[in-house]
């Protein structure tokens, strides 16, 4: 079976480069700046394959390079370096990273589907809950209006956000009802990627749990490819079959969740894992 | 009016520079239908507002043999319509009609005439606002690169965003059109009632923005479609029942004009020569 | 019948012009000398051609006795004029060593070489009115300042800025001496422009425009209040490349206002041979004005530097905001726009709310929610 998703070598520097952090691997100080020219290494040479179906983590603390993995991926902006291949764009022979707007906005309205812990980033506050859901199908070409809302109203319901809201403004949402608006949108298109920042990020614990049980049950039952990115190790260990822990923007450990919980191997992860448990 | 020997300005009034230069940003706007092409707008005795960028292209275009017609609002004998007529003959000298089928130029402000155009009139829109992504974008910067990647999301959400809260779509006049299925373009505040005419026409259609610097053209036999979902389709304003007090007319869009009458309200055409030409159908001489 | 059809636009505009000219003379005893306007509004004179965007003290003048004293209206004139003007060249960059000064003075320094000079400035006069104004019949002979006298410096008189320049503490922000200034009245304008072409839309601007963005930046809506280096009032002299011999020729003189603002300072990060360096410097803002005009070119410095600051998240840092809105022809043309008939496209508006209307209330007999 063909992964749905290959990383290769992925890297994204914020800030000129030079030769010592584009090409060498120094992590001399301990943060992700190059010691020469003082650019950010927000990612270097990241590896992995994801699957149908598969639940894949990654973990680190603040300022690991998690969120600048998935924004490569969604192609959110510009890499250094690097190569993805998605399954359904020309058979995985095409280096994603390297295509035109139009079908870069294509894959991010149709293939993918991202949520993202601040949810300013993931939806337009001044359009209503159903516009934000139904601007996915919009950009995409779909044209009937009573077909998109019906949908809209479908997955609404499926996040169960309550009926009288559908067409209010996120800005008058609890942080909970935001993010599930971001899920039901991220949905809408049937796509075959979810990405998901620190999801319940900032939200309370009760809360936390009723969006967690949501994404697992979603994951069951679609069978969409999901990557998780957390830095809390419970949530990790709740969702993800296979993690990767990153440090300074770096992949330091990776495998199954329960043998990379149980017998880490890395100090680093070591730590992760026991400040939480 | 003045005597024709004597204009102390050149033909038409622009310099020959200025002409040349407003025609190769036509032919641009030819070759990519409903594309902005940004052009440096002159100061012209009329105010920026006023219509500076229809008259610019009509300086630019007209000739010797020119036959002019200009309207307002459908109006011949508007006041805007009569000064900038004054301007253009009293540089010029060319004829003036306002005989829609006589006329081989038409600048219009806001309407199309209710007369079928041919392939060999121009006819060429005053727009005040060229933009259509503004109702959705305030930026500048930012509504070119949604042209330019023909990211046009956020109007289809402001589409739905209507129907979601009002029932329909709730743009008035300067209804937004794809055109080549490619570029999304206003139409000028021209009412919906005219918007099908870009469609497939016989005739070369301008657009001219002087105050905000922006030519657009609608070449002949291009594709132009009002934006709109499909089960919401496109309306032109509503005037069942109703027909015009002067020639009776049920056929054209007719101005509304409050009245002491019963109704409290009365209906003129606002194509004025259309409605002349009705009324006196059985004269020689309109 | 009830309808009064709007004809004859002609005669209406026919009797207007009319009518403008009764109400420019009717209380006139004798007629305005368009020589003594030039001569005794100088600075409104100044003005007109700042935002007519032509040096012409003749025609602003003829503008403005055809405008009824209305600058707006009489910049429109002059622009308008402009536009039947052919471009015949540009002028070789101006040299400011080479500005004959009557004013000029500096903020941020106590003393400077050549010194102050206060020159024609109402700045600490008192605002008092001089009744015996009302009553002159003959113009007194006042003696010329000793600088208009001698017609030419002695010496060139360096810019304050250049002893910054010098010390390293300010950028030469030009790095290509080379460079074409960019035409905004001949090249189309598309954002984002040049700082040439921002310098040109703020140098033409609207007096009271221009000062509005200056004030709000200064109050914290732009984020610039800067020291001023030097204001400098004076002629400097037009010189262009002659067609056959290349030499430079003098076709004449103008008198302008030029002003160097020192904004805050910035850090600079460069790489040179693969070594990071980074240094310090004050920021420059640049105003130039055709004319005596202080405030204005003051306030164009402060612009100047609002709008170079990159990612500024202020008002009047964003180019679109004050750039697009700067221009007087502009927005007198708008705004007075909406005075034109709009019946058409407001029936159009009519039709909308009414037939939203319309579906709202069947729906609600119908007993349905919306």
């Amino acid at each position: 079976m063909e992964p749905i998703l290959e990383v290769k070598n992925l890297t994204k520097i914020f800030g000129m480069g030079c030769p010592v952090c584009l090409d060498n691997d120094l992590v001399t100080n301990d943060d992700n700046r190059c010691p020469n020219c003082r650019s950010i290494v927000g990612c270097k040479d990241i590896n992995f394959e994801i699957y149908s179906g598969e639940v894949l983590g990654i973990v680190g603390e603040s300022g690991s390079g998690k969120s600048t993995v998935l924004n490569c991926i969604n192609l959110n902006y510009p890499v250094t370096n690097g190569e993805i291949y998605y399954k359904y764009m020309d058979e995985g022979k095409t280096n994603i990273l390297k295509i035109d707007a139009q079908t870069r906005r294509y894959l991010q309205s149709d293939h993918f589907g991202i949520v993202y812990q601040n949810p300013h980033l993931g939806l337009n506050f001044h359009v209503s809950s159903e516009g934000n859901a139904a601007e996915r199908l919009l950009i995409t070409g779909k044209r009937n209006f009573n077909n998109i809302q019906k949908k809209v109203h479908k997955l609404f319901k499926r996040v169960e956000l309550p009926e009288s809201r559908y067409k209010d403004f996120p800005m008058f949402f609890s942080g909970g009802m935001q993010q599930r608006v971001q899920i039901a949108k991220a949905l809408i298109s049937d796509p075959s990627l979810i990405l998901l920042d620190e999801p319940t990020g900032g939200l309370d614990v009760s809360v936390q749990a009723r969006i967690l049980d949501l994404i697992r049950s979603i994951s069951r039952e679609l069978k969409v490819a999901m990557i998780l990115v957390s830095h809390d190790m419970q949530v990790i260990r709740l969702l993800c079959e296979r993690i990767i822990v990153m440090k300074h923007g770096r992949v330091i450990e990776y495998g199954l969740t329960d043998r990379v919980i149980d017998d880490p191997r890395e100090a680093y992860t070591q730590t992760l894992v026991h400040s939480t448990l | 009016m003045n005597d024709n020997s004597e204009y102390k300005y050149n033909f038409a009034f622009l310099d020959e520079n200025t002409k040349r230069e407003i025609r190769r940003c036509i032919l641009k706007a030819i070759t990519v239908p409903g594309y902005q092409v940004p052009f440096a707008s002159r100061e012209l005795p009329i105010f920026y507002g006023w219509g500076t960028g229809g008259l610019q292209i009509t300086l630019a275009l007209i000739g010797k043999d020119t036959i002019l017609k200009i309207i307002d609002q459908g109006d011949d004998d508007s006041v805007n319509a009569v000064n900038l007529k004054k301007l253009i003959y009293d540089s010029s000298g060319i004829q003036l009609t306002e005989d829609t089928g006589k006329a081989t130029h038409i600048q219009s402000r806001h309407r199309i005439t209710e007369d079928k155009l041919r392939s060999d009139q121009t006819y060429v829109f005053q727009v005040p606002l060229p933009e259509p992504l503004r109702f959705v974008e305030s930026r500048e910067i930012e509504t070119q690169r949604m042209h330019a990647e023909k990211d046009y999301g956020k109007m289809y959400v402001k589409l739905y965003e209507d129907i979601l809260h009002h029932g329909e779509i709730t743009i008035g006049a300067d209804y937004p059109v794809l055109v080549n299925n490619r570029h999304i373009m206003s139409t000028s505040p021209i009412p919906r009632w005219d918007v099908p005419r870009l469609n497939q026409a016989p005739n070369l259609f301008l657009f001219g923005a002087g105050r905000e610097r922006k030519i657009y053209a609608v070449p002949p036999y291009t594709d132009v479609e009002p934006l709109s979902m499909e089960d919401y389709p496109f309306r032109v304003e509503d005037f069942e029942g109703k027909s015009c007090m002067l020639c009776g007319s049920n056929e054209s869009f007719l101005n509304e004009i409050p009245s002491t009458n019963d109704e409290g309200k009365m209906y003129i055409c606002s194509d004025a020569f259309y409605c002349k030409k009705r009324r006196f159908k059985n004269d020689d001489e309109v | 019948m009830g309808y009064v059809g709007v004809k004859g636009g002609k005669d209406a505009i026919d009797n207007a012009e009319k009518v403008i000219d009764y109400y420019r003379i009717k209380d006139a005893v004798t007629p305005l000398n368009v020589e003594e306007i030039k001569n005794q509004m100088r600075l409104l004179i100044d003005r007109v051609m700042s935002e007519g965007s032509l040096y012409d003290r003749d025609i602003a003048s003829l503008a403005l006795k055809q405008a009824e004293g209305d600058p707006l209206e009489a910049s429109y004139l002059v622009r308008a004029f402009r536009s039947t003007l052919p471009r015949l060249d540009y002028s070789i960059p101006g040299k400011p060593e080479e500005m004959f000064l009557i004013r000029r003075i500096s903020s941020g320094f106590q003393n400077i070489p050549w010194g102050q000079v206060l020159g024609p400035s109402r700045d600490y006069t008192q605002r008092l009115l001089r009744f015996e104004l009302l009553n002159e019949k003959d113009i007194d002979a006042v003696d010329p300042p000793k600088s208009e006298e001698s017609g030419k410096l002695d010496k060139p008189v360096e810019k304050v800025i250049n002893f910054l320049r010098k010390e390293g503490l300010l950028d030469d922000p030009v790095k290509d001496k080379n460079q074409k200034a960019y035409d905004i009245t001949r090249e189309s304008i598309i954002y984002p422009l040049t700082r040439s072409a921002r310098l040109q839309r703020i140098t033409r601007g609207e007096e009271g425009a221009v000062l509005a963005f200056g004030y709000a930046s200064m109050r914290g809506w732009g984020s610039v209040h800067p020291t001023i280096a030097e204001v400098r009032v004076g002629y400097i002299p037009v010189k262009i490349r002659h067609p056959y011999w290349d030499s430079e020729v003098k076709i004449g003189r103008i008198l302008v206002t030029e002003v160097d603002s020192i904004c805050s300072f910035k850090k600079i990060n460069e790489i040179k041979n693969g070594i990071e360096t980074e240094h310090y410097s004050f920021s420059l803002g640049y105003g130039f004005i055709f004319g005596q005009n202080d405030r204005k070119a003051i306030a164009m410095s402060i612009i100047d530097r609002a709008l170079s600051i990159k990612d500024g998240a202020s008002p009047v840092n964003d180019q679109e905001f004050v750039l697009q809105h700067i221009d007087g022809m502009e927005s007198q043309g708008f705004i007075s726009h909406l005075k034109l008939p709009h019946y058409v496209t407001f029936q159009s508006a009519l039709d909308r709310l009414r037939n939203i209307k319309k579906n709202k209330e069947t729906e609600s007999s119908a007993g349905v929610s919306v």
